[in-house]
This record gives C-alpha cells, sequence and structure tokens, in this order.
C-alpha cells in the first residue's frame, strides 16, 4: 500500500495550513521605508519645479509690486498736493 | 487580529504618522507585512510582482493616512482593501497566467522526501486550481480560507452582502476539491 495515497480532503486543509505561513520576505520593512523616502525627497523636488508653483508665485509677486505702486502713486499725488 | 495592547500601539503609531513621524511607519509596516503580502501574492495572477504590489500598497497607505477612519473599520481591512483594489489594477493592465512560480511558504514542515514529493502533487494541482478561479471566488476565498477574516469584514472589502461572500468561497472550495481528483485517480493506480 503506497503511505502516501491521500484518503480524505485533509489535503486542501493541510495545503491552506502552508498558505497561511508565506511572509513578506526578509527587509521587506526596510526597502518599503526607503521608498516612501525616495517618494517624499521627488515629491519635494517636483512641487519646485512645478509651473503650477511658479505661475503663483509669479502673481503674488504681480499683486504685491502693483499694491505698493498704487500706494507710492497716492503718496506722490498727496505730497505734491 | 490584534490584541487590545497591540490595537493602542498601533494607534499611537497612526497618531505618530499622522504627525509626519516617518519611522513610527515602520511598527505598521511590520505589523501588517506578512498579511498584505500573502493576499497580493494569492490575488495576482503574477506572484512575483507580489512584493512591488505589496510595497506599494503600504506606500498608498502612508500617503494617504489621513483618510483613515477607525470609525469605517480596522487598519488591517483598510490596508487589505487598498491591496486588493492595487491588485485589481494590476490585473487590469496585464493578465499573465503564471503558474510556474506559486508563493513560496516561510518555513516549510519536516517531511520525509516521499512525503514532500507526494505533497507537492496535491500543492501543486491546489495552486494550479486557485489561480484558475475566477477573479470573484479567488478573492472571496483567499480572504476567507488563508488570511481567515470574518465574512462580514469581506464583505465590507467586496462591497458585497455577507451571503453572496459565503457562497464564492463555497464554489471556490468544490472548485479546489474538485482539482484533487485527477492526482488522486493517479496515486490509486500506483502500485
Amino acid at each position: 500500500m503506497n503511505p502516501n495515497k491521500p484518503s480524505t480532503d485533509n489535503d486542501l486543509d493541510a495545503w491552506l495550513d502552508e498558505r497561511r505561513h508565506v511572509a513578506a520576505p526578509d527587509g521587506f520593512s526596510d526597502r518599503v521605508l526607503e521608498r516612501i523616502a525616495s517618494d517624499q525627497t521627488t515629491r519635494e523636488k517636483s512641487l519646485w519645479r512645478s509651473p503650477a508653483i511658479w505661475a503663483k508665485a509669479a502673481i503674488l509677486t504681480l499683486a504685491l509690486a502693483g499694491g505698493l505702486g498704487r500706494y507710492t502713486l497716492l503718496l506722490v499725488c498727496l505730497v505734491t498736493g | 487580529m490584534l490584541s487590545n495592547e497591540d490595537e493602542m500601539s498601533q494607534e499611537r503609531a497612526i497618531t505618530a504618522v499622522r504627525a509626519g513621524d516617518r519611522d513610527a511607519f515602520r511598527y505598521l509596516v511590520e505589523t501588517h507585512q506578512d498579511r498584505v503580502f500573502r493576499t497580493c501574492c494569492h490575488l495576482l495572477r503574477d506572484p512575483p510582482s507580489a512584493e512591488d504590489l505589496a510595497q506599494e500598497t503600504f506606500l498608498t497607505a502612508f500617503r494617504k493616512i489621513d483618510r483613515f477612519d477607525p470609525d469605517k473599520g480596522s487598519f488591517a481591512i483598510w490596508i487589505i482593501t487598498i491591496a486588493r483594489r492595487l491588485c485589481l489594477n494590476a490585473m487590469k493592465k496585464s493578465r499573465p497566467l503564471n503558474l510556474a512560480e506559486p508563493p513560496e511558504p516561510a518555513a516549510p514542515g519536516q517531511n520525509s522526501p516521499d512525503q514532500l514529493a507526494a505533497r507537492s502533487d496535491t500543492f501543486r494541482a491546489l495552486d494550479r486550481a486557485l489561480l484558475e478561479l475566477s477573479d470573484d471566488h479567488r478573492r472571496a476565498f483567499v480572504l476567507a480560507e488563508i488570511e481567515e477574516l470574518p465574512y462580514e469584514d469581506i464583505a465590507a472589502i467586496e462591497c458585497i452582502a455577507p451571503g453572496t461572500v459565503k457562497s464564492r468561497v463555497s464554489r471556490a472550495k468544490l472548485a479546489l476539491q474538485g482539482s484533487l481528483r485527477p492526482t488522486y485517480e493517479e496515486l490509486k493506480h500506483e502500485p
């Protein structure tokens, strides 16, 4: 008689038990944290390369300059009467 | 599932990560990495890319940690939901049927070479049968029987009724049991 002959569907349970022991490979958490660090650096860099950020900065500068210019003109008008 | 003490450590880690402490995320990764990796391994039809998807799952969780709401479910369910979505997206992009490399268990049991050979035949048949299940049935089976999640949690992850989960798991089990029949027949005819 073949001792390895399966007699019941206990094989399914044995297989499930083996599948439940599949584990993440060594160093997995280190690699995840490295990836997060690299992702954050990339995001920070790409933020400053974004045209939207520079457009906002330009609008703010123009608005500020425009506002200051208006006040200077008002001051000149007041002084010169 | 986690003990009360672990739940508290997890809550502290989530609060720290939200406050910008990246190292606190390591605790969350180490607590859930096996489950996430296993889920990706068993859901994907391309097991070698499982680690990449599992890493991507944690990266997504880190980016979206502010969206995690403990009132809606545990962190474990939240992260499995992310893994499931990423696996579905990856499978939509490419659907290779890689039957050659099923995920390996962490530590094989102590068995004789004969026992291992016989087991490997049935286990290979089951690995193949798992990959041949429909995606819906495989997800339900993996989450219920391998991850041992309650049907209610799987229903929440899959956005279906618990009864549907139960029926999918039961059909998947029948299909897997059916896949063993040819192997049993071959062994029956051995001297």
